[in-house]
Parts: structure tokens; C-alpha cells; sequence
């Protein structure tokens, strides 16, 4: 298990990788994160959802009320434009972020 | 499967967010935990550990809600908002009929916070809602003084009045004999008397006054079921005796002559010249029954009614009784005709054709006040639609807006009727606080409406807002917030999902038939408009015919000034004259007066009437002989006044001095009897045996109107004598200066001769003619402001139709633009939809202007309710302000940036 101040600190860039292709329901974010990181990575719901309005408020994705067959409407977040480029950008940060936590620690434990 | 959001709602509660939000966060949390139990369920869980571990997937809940509230997005709650929401949610425990009150209270309160984002949406609609209800409010408030409060007498349904009028007509005074013999005849009244309006010149002081004295017989006063305040009143056997002078005086008078001392009961007050004992003072709020209006007498003396020596032609007595318990007025009036009809028999000669008319008092008091002011509050009804159809149109258009928003509630499960109830609400919380500023408007308009209404009118001083006006207020706030709310809250929670929520601005912009809805507004307002434009401009139009035409010669320099010549040293006629010959001669040495004349009436007044024969007609008591105005004058009366001679001379000092009167009579008059003939020499005579002049025709003036402004001119006759019954006179100064200077120069000549006589109130020529036409600028100015609050609805109206026209078709207008239309051609566009909308009105209102033709005739004088000039300019008005509303927009729409228009989209 990680500790919550490293899953709270990844979690913005993870949601917006899940929203990258697709726009998803706030269950299905979490589900596909759990799914993914073959439930090492859980989010509290109350997590998810204030950091889904939090980044909603800050523009980066946009939430939709969608009524599917057979389903009760939903709110479904897709990325904007704005949220794009923070993906972008976070995702090139994390990579280096990596990167240099690697080059780091690696030669001590080689 | 549990109730997901009813888990949230209780275990999560949000209370420091708006209710936006919490609903939003609550649908979602539950359809999260919702999806997470199916999912546990699927996963071959029982329900119980399914629910036991979506719970544990919340974890520490106090904790989540401090998640939750961590979110920027939504804003905190205010004190009085968690007062609410405690409220509602102990309201909600109670259960049943509590739980609709919690919905009330949380709709008003959703309604409040959702104004309150839209500041200038709410003053806008408030203020409109406020001219409609506080111009009704000010209006009811005058209708429920005037006419639905009971008078103030006990028991007021048994109070009438008693007339007997000639066959034919309606009200005629009665004579002191037949009085007599009505009341030994009649036993339907409980108590009745008589009472004879007029004058007394009270001697007190350094100053006498002229005072309004109405003259009445003990069963009078006990009919009104009056209490004095002091002492007590008149008894029937103080009335038989002719030589009793008791008073009884209003408590203003009592008060402002006499400071209020209670020890005048039963004291001597100088009244006429005559010692008058003081038997009681009337309570302040009593107010004496006179024909058209309750009015405030100073002093009441004792009538004394004479049985003999006066004429029974004669009719100068006012009847006032209270029927018996249980007696119908039917009754009253059949057993009163019996004895007019036995009269009729006995006395041919003053009774033939003469009938006994029992009218409600409350008839005589009110008169055709009611009709007016029924008019006046349907003409503010019509306001208050136009007040209420520009709201119903700002709502929907606000409706339309916020579209997106609905979506959203719908979506989250709020139910069609919770929509519908949520905006319903908003209509009421508008029209209920456009009521209570309409109050206030209403508080100072009748301030200002107690003085433009006729003083005649009963209780206009008496005028206020009381409970019945609050619950009026509050009950059209309410009606007109349900009705003119429901339309717009029905068509706004008609929201297509699915199209609303693709948050596309076109979708958001609403529909076609939104836009049908609204256009159907701005026609109807053009049609309720030009009904009301109309008729404010017939009102117009017989204000000019009432007042245009000024018979006399430059008014403005005329004085009027008041007099009676009552007591012992005046009683015969020559004495009189004496005086007044005196008087005259010492006005007319004044600097600057031109000319002095004295008459018995003024012109627009009414006056004494009285049959007439001319050569060739016998007396004969069974024709009845059309009633002709007798105008008593003297000095140079025609010149003061300024009514111009026609023919021949005018009275002279020696015209009473032979056999035969020589008398002036009015042109209508000379045309009436000798068309075509020279009325000069013609000798007249009174209709009545003997006759009690007989005259020759020594000139002819011009007509001027007797009773008031409207009435047409009737046949007149000027008397150079006085008879003795009449003591009132007026006395009429010309001068080129100023006459406000010279009210105290006829005083102390008054004075100079006889310092106990008063003078009454002094006015000019011209003061004579405003006072005529009060009444018809009172309801002219009031039907003028009216449809000026009306036209002003309409523009802002048309405007903010057209502009949102407009707004929701900037993407077509940018495709036009983007496809080379010109500018004008845009413009064209919006000018010719907003034209069409309100020719469209305009067609529908000349319908209106039909329909209400026959109700608007009884306020018109000398104009066609269809008047074609009138209708012309309300049209060509109405049109012009359609234009004028459509402008703006036309401008906007023409100046769309097409790339812009296009990129929104």
C-alpha cells in the first residue's frame, strides 16, 4: 500500500490520464484506477469527488448530466482544453520528477 | 437495495452548501455507492455485506464531509440559511402535512437566493410589479372607503330618503305642509324628520363667521341614531314650538371658536343676531348625510317646521328617516304614494302628478361616485395586466436562460412539479415583494389623491390603507405572482434534456415555441394598451369640450365673495336691499373695482327653478309646465360676472319699481319661446295663481351653463328682485388689478356698515371654473397616468422581448450577416418583427376599444366613444413606441460580428 500523501499528491495527474480518451463517470474513474493499479491505488470517495469539483472549479475538466438507456442520469467529466495542457504538462513534470528520483536512489541500490 | 441518497442525505450532511450543490453532490455520491453495492452484489455478496462494505468504503464519514466542504466550488452558507435548513429538516421529522410546509419554505427560500444572484432582474420585475399593485392598492383603497364602508350610523341599511318629485323626475325636495301630512299619515318609520341646509353668521369674538348651518327637526337626529358628545339632543316638543332657538354644534367648531369648553351646554351663542341655547356637542367623528357627499356641518339649529302660512309649492325640506324593524323600503314607498295620491286629490294645484320617492340614504350620499371609481379600477386592472404580462415575459425570457440550470435539477431527479413549484415560488416571492413596495407607492399616492378627488365625494379625508386594503394587497400579490408565475414556470420546466444539456448556447437559448409564448405577450399588452391610450385620450379630449369653452368674459378678473343677510334686522326684503344697494355703491368706490353686482346663484351653480308662463299660456295646475332657473341680481351684476349682452339692455335699479318686473332672460330662453321673433316687449309671468310677478322682456344674454361644466344650457331667467325666503348672496367685483389686494377692502366695508355680517369664502372667476372641472381632472389625470405607466410597460417590454429576440437568433443573424445581408436589411428584420407584434396588438385593442365603447361613454362628454381622431393617434402612438422599443435591438442585431456569432456557436 502507498501512503495517502503520495496517492493524494499523483491523484490529479491520474484522473486526467483517465479522462484523456474518454470522458467517464466519477465510479468509473475510480474503478478504473483500482482496476489498473491491480488495487493498490484506492481512492475514498470523498477524495475522488472533492478533487473531481476542485479541478471542475479550476476549469480543467467539465462535468455533464447525460441520461443513458436504461441508466439514471449521470454527471460525466470529460477534459477541456486548459485541462489538457495541465496533463500535458504534469505528465512531462511526473516523467522527470521519475526520472531524477531514479537516477537518485538507482546507482545505491544497483 | 437501500436508498442510496437518503443514506447520503442523512449520513452526509452538507449544510454549509447551497442547494445546488448538496443536491448535485448528493445525486452523485449516491449513484457512486449505488454502482459500488450492484457491483459488490455481482461479486456474490449478500445485500447486508454489500451494504456493510459500501459503507466502509465511505469510511470515517465526519471526515468525508470535511472532504467534501474542501472543495472550492461551492459556496458556504449564511446563519439565516442554516436557520432554514434546520427548519426544513424539523419540519420534514414531523412529518405529513409538515413535510408540503417544508417544501413551501424551501422553495421560497430557493426562490429568494436565486433572485438575489440577479440583482437587476429582481428591481426591474419588483419595481413593475409595484406600479401594478400600488396603483390598485391606491385605487381599492379608495373604493373601500367610499363605497364598501357601511355609513356611519347604526344600522345604516334602514336609513332613506324621502323626495316628491313630479312624475317623471327623480329627486325634488319636500314643502312643510305636505311634510306634515306625510308624517301624521305614515307609521313606517321608526323615526324621520327634515332639515333645510344653509347659512348662519355666528357673532363671537372680534370676527363674526359664516358658518354651514343645517337646520333640522328633532326626529332627524334620531333617525341617524346619533349620540351627542355633550348634553343631549333636539326633543319633538322643543320642535313645535316656532320661537325656540336651540344649537347644537360639530365638535370642530366647539373646539376652534369656542376652546373646547364644556360649560357652553346649556349657555347662549349669537347666531343671526339671535341668542341660540347650546343643548350639545356632536361627537367628532359625525358627519351629516348631504346629497353626494357626508359632510361636516359647524351648527345644527332646531326647524321648526311651519303646518301653515307657507306654500305648498314650496319645496325646500330634505327627508331623512329610519324605516321601522323589519319594514321593507317596498313598503315604505307604497304606503308614502297612498298619501301623495290622497294629497294629489286634495290639493291639485301644488300635488297633481306629485309622488312620494323612498330612497336608500346610502344611494343620495354616494351617487356616481361608484361608477367612476368602478371605471377607474378597471382602467388600473388593465394597468396591473400590462404590469403582469411584462413580468409572466421577463420570467419566461429568465426561464429560457437559465434552462441549463432546470436541466441540471431535472437530471438530479428533482420531479417536473418540484421545477414547477420552485419557479411558481419565484413568481410569488417577485409579486409579493412588488406588493409591498407597491404599498408604499400606494401610501403616498393617496396622500396625493385625497387632494385631486372631488371634495364633494363622501369620506375623502377619511381615505387609508387599512386591514381590507392589506389583505387586497396581499391577496392580488399572491393571485397575480400564481398566474402571471405559472406560465412561465410550466414552459420553463418543459426542458429537453438530452439538447439542454449539451450545453450548447443555441439549445440553452430555448424554443420556438418559448419564443411564440413571448411574442403572444408584447400583443397582448399593445391590445390592453390601446385601450387604456384610448380612452385616457377620450378623457382628454371631453376635458378640453368640458372646459375649453369659457362663457364669461375674462374670468380672471372677476371676484366672488359670499354673504347671507340673516337675522331680525333683515328680515324684510327692502332691508336687505337697502344694505346691499349700500354696499355695492362703496365696492364700486374701491381703486380698481370696474364694476359690483350681487345674485342669488353663480354661473355652474345649481339654484332655485320655477315655472313659467309666457303669452298665450294659462295657469293650469294639472299641465305641468317645464321648470325655468331664476336668477336673482342686482347692481351690474351681467358686467361684473362678464356674461355678455345679446340683445336689448341689462337690469336697471328701477326695474322692480312697477307693476310689471322688467326681467333679462338667456338666449335659449328667447329661442325656446320666440324663434324668430323679437323677445323685447314680451311679457312673462310666474306659473302659479295668483302669479307672483309678472315682467316684460327688456333684454336677452348670452347662455352660460347652470349646473356644472357638462350640463347643457337651460332656459334662465334674471329677477331684479329678491324674494325674501332667500338671505345668501353673492357679490361679484371686475377688476384689471389684483384682486387678492381687495378680499380686505370688502371687508372692512362689510364691517363699515354692519360689522356682525361675515363674509365667506372669496374666489375668483376663474377659481369658479377650476372648481367645475375637479371632478373631470381627476379622472382625466388619473386615466392619463395610467396609460403613461402602461406605455412606459409596453416599451420596456417590447424591448426586452426584441432584445432577447435577438439574442437567441445572433447565430442566424450572424449566418445572414456571414452571407452578405446588409445592415439595413438585419435591422429591417427585428423592426418588422417588432411592427408586426404590435400592429398585431393595435388590431386586436381597436376590439377592444369596440367592446368597451358603452362602459367608457358615461365618462365622456361631448366625444364619440369611437372617436376617430382619438383612436388615429392612440394607433399612430402605439406604433411609434413599437418602433421606438424595437430600435435598440434592431442596432444591436445589426451590428452582430458574424465571425463572433459563428464562433459561439
Amino acid at each position: 500500500m502507498f501512503s495517502p500523501e503520495l496517492k493524494k499528491g499523483s491523484m490529479e495527474l491520474l484522473i486526467l490520464s483517465m479522462l484523456d480518451q474518454a470522458e467517464r463517470h466519477g465510479y468509473e474513474i475510480g474503478k478504473l484506477i483500482e482496476t489498473r493499479s491491480r488495487g493498490l491505488l484506492e481512492f475514498r470517495i470523498s477524495t475522488l469527488y472533492s478533487v473531481l469539483y476542485r479541478m471542475e472549479d479550476n476549469g480543467w475538466i467539465r462535468g455533464r448530466w447525460v441520461e443513458k438507456e436504461g441508466q439514471r442520469s449521470r454527471c460525466y467529466y470529460r477534459l477541456t482544453a486548459a485541462g489538457r495542457k495541465v496533463l500535458k504538462a504534469q505528465h512531462e513534470n511526473w516523467r522527470e520528477f521519475v526520472g531524477i528520483i531514479n537516477e537518485l536512489i538507482g546507482p545505491s541500490h544497483a | 437495495m437501500p436508498d442510496w441518497k437518503r443514506y447520503v442525505r442523512e449520513h452526509l450532511p452538507l449544510p454549509e452548501l447551497d442547494d445546488l450543490g448538496e443536491e448535485r453532490i448528493i445525486a452523485e455520491l449516491a449513484d457512486h455507492l449505488e454502482q459500488s453495492f450492484r457491483d459488490a452484489v455481482s461479486r456474490g455478496m449478500s445485500q447486508a455485506e454489500a451494504e456493510a462494505h459500501v459503507i466502509g468504503e465511505i469510511g470515517d464519514h465526519q471526515a468525508a464531509v470535511v472532504d467534501l466542504l474542501g472543495s472550492r466550488r461551492f459556496r458556504a452558507r449564511s446563519s439565516i440559511e442554516r436557520w432554514h435548513d434546520n427548519t426544513v429538516v424539523s419540519l420534514r421529522r414531523k412529518g405529513g402535512g409538515w413535510v408540503l410546509l417544508a417544501d413551501l419554505v424551501r422553495d421560497l427560500h430557493y426562490a429568494l437566493r436565486s433572485l438575489r444572484r440577479s440583482p437587476g432582474f429582481l428591481i426591474v420585475v419588483v419595481l413593475t410589479f409595484a406600479l401594478g399593485i400600488g396603483a390598485n392598492t391606491a385605487i381599492f383603497s379608495v373604493l373601500n372607503t367610499v363605497l364598501f364602508q357601511p355609513l356611519p350610523y347604526p344600522d345604516p341599511g334602514r336609513l332613506v330618503t324621502i323626495w316628491t318629485p313630479q312624475i317623471g323626475f327623480d329627486f325634488n325636495p319636500m314643502s312643510a305642509p305636505d311634510f306634515h301630512d306625510y308624517r301624521d299619515a305614515t307609521g313606517v318609520f321608526a323615526a324621520w324628520g327634515v332639515c333645510a341646509p344653509g347659512r348662519a353668521n355666528l357673532t363671537h369674538g372680534d370676527t363674526p363667521e359664516r358658518l354651514v348651518n343645517i337646520s333640522c327637526t328633532a326626529g332627524l337626529l334620531r333617525a341617524l341614531g346619533i349620540r351627542p358628545a355633550l348634553g343631549r339632543l333636539f326633543t319633538e316638543a322643543e320642535e313645535r314650538d316656532p320661537d325656540n332657538r336651540l344649537v347644537l354644534l360639530s365638535d370642530q367648531i366647539w373646539k376652534r371658536r369656542f376652546g373646547s369648553d364644556p360649560s357652553l351646554v346649556g349657555s347662549t351663542i349669537t347666531l343671526n343676531r339671535e341668542s341660540h341655547t347650546v343643548v350639545g356637542i356632536l361627537p367628532t367623528e359625525f358627519r351629516f348625510p348631504g346629497w353626494r357627499s357626508l359632510q361636516t356641518a359647524d351648527v345644527y339649529t332646531l326647524l321648526s317646521v311651519p303646518r301653515h302660512g307657507t306654500s305648498r309649492g314650496s319645496y325646500y325640506l330634505f327627508g331623512i328617516g329610519r324605516l321601522g324593524e323589519g319594514i321593507p323600503i317596498e313598503r315604505a314607498h307604497q304606503e308614502l304614494n297612498t298619501i301623495a295620491s290622497s294629497l294629489a286629490a286634495a290639493y291639485p294645484e301644488s300635488n297633481h302628478q306629485r309622488i312620494a320617492r323612498v330612497v336608500p340614504l346610502r344611494d343620495v350620499v354616494i351617487g356616481n361616485a361608484g361608477g367612476l371609481l368602478w371605471l377607474l379600477m378597471g382602467a388600473v386592472g388593465l394597468v396591473l395586466l400590462i404590469a403582469c404580462t411584462n413580468v409572466a415575459g421577463m420570467l419566461m425570457a429568465r426561464g429560457t436562460i437559465r434552462t441549463g440550470e432546470v436541466a441540471i435539477r431535472a437530471s438530479m431527479g428533482a420531479g417536473k412539479s418540484r421545477i414547477v413549484r420552485q419557479m411558481l415560488a419565484e413568481g410569488c416571492v417577485l409579486s409579493v415583494m412588488g406588493g409591498a413596495v407597491g404599498l408604499l407607492l400606494a401610501w403616498w399616492g393617496i396622500g396625493a389623491l385625497r387632494g385631486l378627488i372631488p371634495a364633494v365625494w363622501p369620506r375623502v379625508t377619511e381615505i387609508h390603507v387599512d386591514g381590507w386594503v392589506l389583505l387586497f394587497t396581499l391577496g392580488l400579490s399572491l393571485a397575480t405572482g400564481i398566474v402571471f408565475g405559472l406560465v412561465p414556470a410550466i414552459s420553463g420546466s418543459r426542458v429537453d434534456l438530452t439538447r439542454a444539456l449539451q450545453e450548447c448556447r443555441r439549445s440553452q437559448a430555448g424554443t420556438g415555441s418559448k419564443s411564440r409564448l413571448l411574442a403572444g405577450l408584447v400583443v397582448t399588452q399593445f391590445a390592453l394598451a390601446l385601450v387604456l391610450v384610448n380612452s385616457a385620450g377620450l378623457m382628454l379630449k371631453s376635458l378640453w369640450n368640458a372646459t375649453s369653452t369659457r362663457e364669461l368674459e375674462a374670468p380672471e378678473q372677476v371676484l366672488i365673495a359670499g354673504l347671507s343677510l340673516e337675522g331680525q334686522s333683515y328680515e324684510e326684503a327692502a332691508a336687505r336691499d337697502r344694505f346691499l344697494d349700500l354696499l355695492l355703491e362703496r365696492l364700486r368706490a374701491l381703486p380698481g373695482v370696474e364694476r359690483a353686482g350681487a345674485s342669488t346663484r353663480l354661473p355652474l351653480s345649481w339654484g332655485w327653478t320655477g315655472g313659467i308662463l309666457v303669452e298665450g299660456e294659462d295657469y293650469d295646475p294639472e299641465v305641468q309646465r317645464p321648470m325655468i332657473w331664476y336668477v336673482c341680481v342686482s347692481g351690474e351684476y351681467f358686467d361684473a360676472m362678464g356674461i355678455p349682452l345679446h340683445r336689448g339692455r341689462t337690469i336697471r335699479p328701477d326695474d322692480a319699481d312697477g307693476p310689471e318686473l322688467n326681467v333679462v332672460v338667456n338666449r335659449t330662453f328667447a329661442e325656446h319661446y320666440w324663434p324668430g321673433e323679437d323677445p323685447l316687449g314680451k311679457r312673462i309671468r310666474a306659473n302659479s295663481d295668483p302669479a307672483w310677478f309678472q315682467a316684460i322682456v327688456v333684454g336677452v344674454v348670452e347662455d352660460v351653463r347652470q349646473n356644472g361644466l357638462e350640463s347643457g344650457v337651460a332656459r334662465e331667467v334674471y329677477l331684479p328682485i329678491f324674494p325674501s325666503f332667500m338671505a345668501d348672496r353673492w357679490l361679484v367685483l371686475r377688476s384689471a388689478g389684483d384682486l387678492t389686494a381687495l378680499t380686505p377692502s370688502i371687508r372692512d366695508e362689510l364691517a363699515a356698515i354692519d360689522p356682525e355680517i361675515p363674509l365667506s369664502t372669496v374666489f375668483t372667476g376663474t377659481q369658479l371654473y377650476d372648481s367645475a372641472a375637479r371632478g373631470r381632472r381627476f379622472s382625466t389625470l388619473l386615466f392619463g397616468l395610467f396609460a403613461v405607466v402602461s406605455l412606459c410597460l409596453i416599451a420596456v417590454g417590447t424591448y426586452g422581448v426584441m432584445a432577447f429576440d435577438v439574442a437567441r437568433r445572433s447565430h442566424e443573424i450572424g449566418v445572414r450577416a456571414a452571407l452578405g445581408a446588409r445592415k439595413s436589411s438585419i435591422m429591417r428584420l427585428v423592426l418588422s418583427r417588432g411592427l408586426g407584434l404590435s400592429l398585431l396588438g393595435i388590431a386586436i385593442g381597436l376590439c377592444g376599444v369596440i367592446a368597451t365603447a358603452r362602459v367608457i361613454e358615461s365618462l365622456l362628454y361631448q366625444v364619440s366613444p369611437l372617436n376617430s381622431i382619438s383612436v388615429g393617434m392612440t394607433v399612430g402612438f402605439l406604433t411609434l413606441v413599437g418602433l421606438l422599443a424595437s430600435a435598440i435591438p434592431a442596432l444591436r442585431a445589426a451590428s452582430v460580428d458574424p465571425v463572433r456569432a459563428l464562433q459561439d456557436e
